[in-house]
């Protein structure tokens, strides 16, 4: 186990460097374990567990970064070398770069579940086969995966400080399938028992046996809910294409320029806050600086971009704790994205919907169509239904949408109450706690 | 001294009792360097080692992986990988059938002319300054990136039929872009591709070809056009796109569904299935008579070449799509004996700590017969599409749109005015079916993809393509709105 007495003592003397005017070193650590499975039989089953080590070195404005996944003491010199050697390149600079103060932030202990953090093969597969027999009696076969683990930050600074952050996290996703249909569910936890699976798995089947009778809608605009999952997908493409700093920079960004003034419907508030406890909780960045709370969208006005130190002093504004991975070149994005809720209970939402598509999910959103407009496009997926009257009439084929978010929610009829935690941690860091959205007349394009 | 080792780990595993073990030790160099704006915005520099142990035992998986070469920890991951194994066949109903193969011996390393981890890192930094600074020369250029990535990956395989294949690849590319503004009117034009390196198994030899700054001038001034330039007309029409396009296009709609992983339905939590299901192998119509698609893991230059898979199984080159009907599938040792066929190596992994899963290797459109300039000259309304913008499809791999960055009107043969914001869309095999034709060897080039995403964990792969640009007909295009 990786503790904040090994960081001080293997990794702190190294960030003391006295070749670099500063230093710093950020540590990530993952432990997985992943039962994979497809037509309810385990395909892939593993464990996962691995470290990087990064060295941020500065000198006369210049940074160098290098890396290694080895803990072993010569590889860490090594690396810092190459760190060094990298920063000390006799280059032109023209924005000098500088490696931010940070003051420690208190650790949340109550994120870590031992039993979740190291839960055996056999107690997942036990897991799992009483999934699979429930499916079996209604002809339904799995697909998704069941994992848990845990996963350790830290950044170390020159100047002794050292911020660690451990948390347990374990998640299951399920793709419920048979006779041509198929339904979703997933939900992500610092603990096993809180992932609520036999909910999970009744969704996912419910889903599945209502896509049985399909009919499909010819291209149009059509009002839609859209479940959590659904919202989490185009709240993530915002935060690629927009919330952060290197894109309002590049006046690339909906919300460049955009300060105050209205860019949505009111019912819209979004933010990131890196200690909210909807959110896997992550107190502080890859600087070490508190992850602050910034409202990205209020009442439908531009809030601030996310920032690090460099962008932060590019833009001529204060670092709020958001700076990326040390050798990421994307700039500051969200890790804690947070939609705040409405009144309509969900129940109502599906209610009150003459005419609706329910969408469960959406499959390869892409956003780069136009940034300023946030226009994307992309396939709904996993169980898709045609509400009328507010009750479900059919299943509907996959279809294709078009559309600008933003103008998207300047026609939201309804926020619930209800919101969920969406986050994969087998596809990277970082979690949203959405709402569902009622909205109308969303453009579909084949 | 890693070789030992694992030899040391496959003769500790042969003695447990397993149906099958293969252990990899993988050692990957990263080394990037990104110019923005005329200043450095990341020279960094990464190194990763591993191990990864995939054992099959009463017929079920199991995978454990380590970076500690110590003994004790060696052993406790070879516990734990037959553990894995034996849980997943508890409760599997079907055991995984998995045929024999000869034992290989084997050494390779990929070509190249210069060892790029030995330039000069100031050569290659005033490489993308100056690149730079010819880009940022108008002052309508609001920003100009230009970046050079450089992979050197080192493999040892042993499986406990007695192979032992030592394989190593050094890959060089790179990549630039200029971005053109005009309040919240913004146009970019990239080279060689978008988005991020094009990359080719070379040295640094390929960073000179590519030419830079022979072609910055050409992008900048066509982003400045693009401000001017009129939005893409919608219609349905004649469209001709150019390589790069094509290499996104032959991966999204038949790379990815011609994985026999997909096909049997081991991806659909995350990448999804594939409409290429088992009924059509051989039978249908995927494209028109000039659609010839080949997956060749021998191509010279290519980033999906290897000479053994992970595996073990020897490199080959095979037609997925010939003259227009769907011929084979991507497949490995397991999923292949469903065709009672034999694996035709495609099984790779991201990294040591990375189960192996059926990846593209370097899936190619084959050549036509006429130039890409008789091909325009022969087409008398239309679009040429130029440099991925946007991409997507559906989790079945058929309904698509692509946005480019630059739409050329096509107008008697004659290239005309530039056009601004242009998509397509369309369903794979009315797409393919429509394909009139694919331009000779003169424009068939060799892209590297370096970000090819599968798995759960994500595995991100480098991928091949070689195409040239083709042309198809009543396509719908325009702009999205």
């Amino acid at each position: 186990m990786i503790t904040a007495e090994w960081l001080k003592e293997k990794l702190l003397p190294l960030a003391r460097t006295k070749e670099a005017d500063k230093a710093a070193i950020v540590f990530m650590r993952t432990c997985l374990q992943v039962s994979r499975f497809a037509n309810s039989l385990i395909h892939q089953h593993m464990q996962d567990e691995d470290q990087t080590v990064y060295f941020r070195v500065l000198k006369d404005g210049r940074i160098g970064i290098a890396s290694t996944n080895s803990i072993d003491e010569h590889n860490l010199k090594e690396a810092l070398k190459r760190a060094l050697a990298l920063a000390h390149l006799r280059l032109q600079v023209k924005e000098k770069k500088d490696i931010p103060f940070f003051k420690p932030v208190k650790a949340a202990a109550h994120l870590y579940s031992e039993e979740t953090a190291s839960l055996p093969a056999q107690k997942r597969a036990g897991i799992l086969q009483r999934v699979f027999s429930g499916g079996q009696e209604l002809g339904v076969k799995f697909s998704g995966n069941l994992y848990n683990g845990e996963s350790t930050l830290a950044v170390i600074s020159s100047e002794g400080k050292i911020n660690h952050h451990r948390y347990s996290l374990a998640g299951m996703k399920l793709i419920a399938t048979g006779a041509g249909s198929s339904g979703y569910a997933a939900q992500a936890n610092h603990d096993i028992h809180k992932l609520g699976i036999e909910n999970l798995a009744d969704t996912a089947m419910k889903k599945c046996l209502h896509g049985l009778k399909t009919e499909t809608l010819k291209p149009d605009k059509y009002d839609v809910i859209l479940e959590p999952a659904a919202v989490a997908e185009l709240i993530q493409w915002l935060n690629y294409i927009g919330f952060g700093a290197k894109s309002v920079l590049e006046e690339t960004s909906f919300l460049w320029k955009k300060a105050g003034r209205s860019i949505t419907g009111e019912e819209v508030s979004i933010y990131d806050s890196g200690l909210d406890p909807d959110t896997f909780i992550l107190p502080f960045d890859f600087e070490g600086l508190s992850r602050k709370k910034v409202y990205l969208i209020r009442k439908g006005a531009a809030g601030e971009p996310l920032t690090d130190s460099h962008y932060a002093r590019l833009l001529k504004l204060k670092p709020n704790g958001h700076a990326s991975f040390p050798d990421d070149t994307g700039g500051p994005v969200g890790y804690n994205l947070v939609m705040e809720q409405g009144k309509a209970s969900y129940d109502k939402i599906v209610a009150s919907a003459k005419r609706a598509i329910l969408v469960s999910r959406f499959h390869y959103i892409n956003g780069f169509l136009d940034t300023h407009r946030a226009l994307m496009t992309g396939m709904t997926r996993d169980g898709t239904f045609l509400i009328e009257n507010g009750i479900p009439k059919s299943a509907l084929t996959n279809m294709r949408f078009t559309e600008s978010v933003l103008e998207a929610f300047k026609r939201i009829k309804y926020v619930s109450r209800e919101r969920q935690t969406v986050a994969d941690h087998l596809e990277g860091l970082g979690s949203a706690c959405v709402p569902t959205l009622y909205i109308r007349d969303f453009n579909f394009t084949s | 001294m890693r070789k030992a080792i694992i030899r040391s780990m496959m003769h500790k595993l042969k003695g447990k009792g397993v149906d099958y073990a293969d252990i990899r030790w993988v050692k990957k160099q990263h080394e990037s360097l990104s110019v923005f704006n005329y200043d450095v915005e990341n020279i960094s520099s990464h190194i990763d080692e591993g191990y990864g142990i995939r054992v099959l035992c009463d017929g079920a998986w199991g995978f454990s992986c380590g970076s500690i070469f110590e003994e004790g920890l060696i052993e406790k991951n070879i516990a734990l990988a037959i553990e894995i194994a034996r849980v997943s066949s508890f409760i599997n109903k079907e055991k995984v059938a998995f045929p024999a193969y000869p034992a290989v011996h084997a050494t390779y390393s990929s070509a190249y002319q210069i060892n790029p981890f030995e330039v000069a890192l100031d050569t290659k930094l005033h490489y993308l300054f100056y690149t730079n600074e010819l880009l940022l020369k108008e002052p309508k250029i609001k920003f100009a990136q230009s970046t050079l990535d450089f992979y050197h990956t080192t493999k040892f395989f042993v499986n406990s039929e007695g192979s032992q294949i030592e394989q190593s690849f050094i890959e060089s590319g790179g990549y630039f872009e200029a971005v053109a503004g005009e309040g919240s009117n913004v146009q970019k034009r990239s080279y060689p591709i978008s988005h991020h390196s094009q990359i080719r198994q070379a040295g640094y030899e390929y960073i000179r070809e590519l030419d830079f700054p022979h072609h910055a001038g050409r992008v900048r001034d066509e982003a400045l056009m693009l401000l001017d330039a009129p939005d893409c007309p919608d219609k349905e029409t004649t469209i001709i796109l150019d390589g790069y396009q094509m290499a996104l296009q032959v991966h999204e709609s038949c790379g990815h569904p011609a994985e026999l992983d997909r096909v049997l339905g081991s991806e659909i939590s995350y990448a999804g299935g594939s409409f290429l299901t088992l009924d059509k192998l051989s039978k249908f119509r995927y494209g028109s008579r000039q659609v010839n698609i080949t997956a060749d893991a021998n191509l010279s230059g290519g980033v999906g070449s290897f000479a053994y898979d992970d595996e073990g199984v020897a490199a080959q080159r095979i037609g997925l799509v010939r003259q227009g009907l769907f011929d084979d599938y991507l497949s490995s040792r397991e999923t292949a004996t469903t065709l009672k066929r034999a694996s035709n190596a495609t099984m790779r992994a991201e990294s040591w700590n990375c189960i192996p899963l059926i990846r593209m290797t370097n899936i190619n459109l084959e050549p036509g017969k006429e130039s890409l300039e008789e091909i325009v000259a022969d087409t008398k309304d239309g679009l040429y599409l130029c440099t991925n913008k946007s991409w997507s499809i559906d989790d079945l791999r058929l309904n698509f749109q692509f946005g480019t960055e630059i739409a050329w009107q096509i107008k008697n043969g004659k290239l005309k005015q530039a056009y601004k914001n242009p998509v397509y869309y369309s369903n794979t095999p009315y797409f393919w079916g429509n394909c009139s034709a694919v331009a000779n060897k003169d424009s068939w080039y060799v892209w590297g993809i370096p970000s090819c995403g599968k798995g759960e964990p994500s595995q991100s792969m480098h991928v091949g393509h070689a195409t040239s640009p083709a042309r198809f007909e009543k396509i719908k295009a325009g702009v999205r709105r």
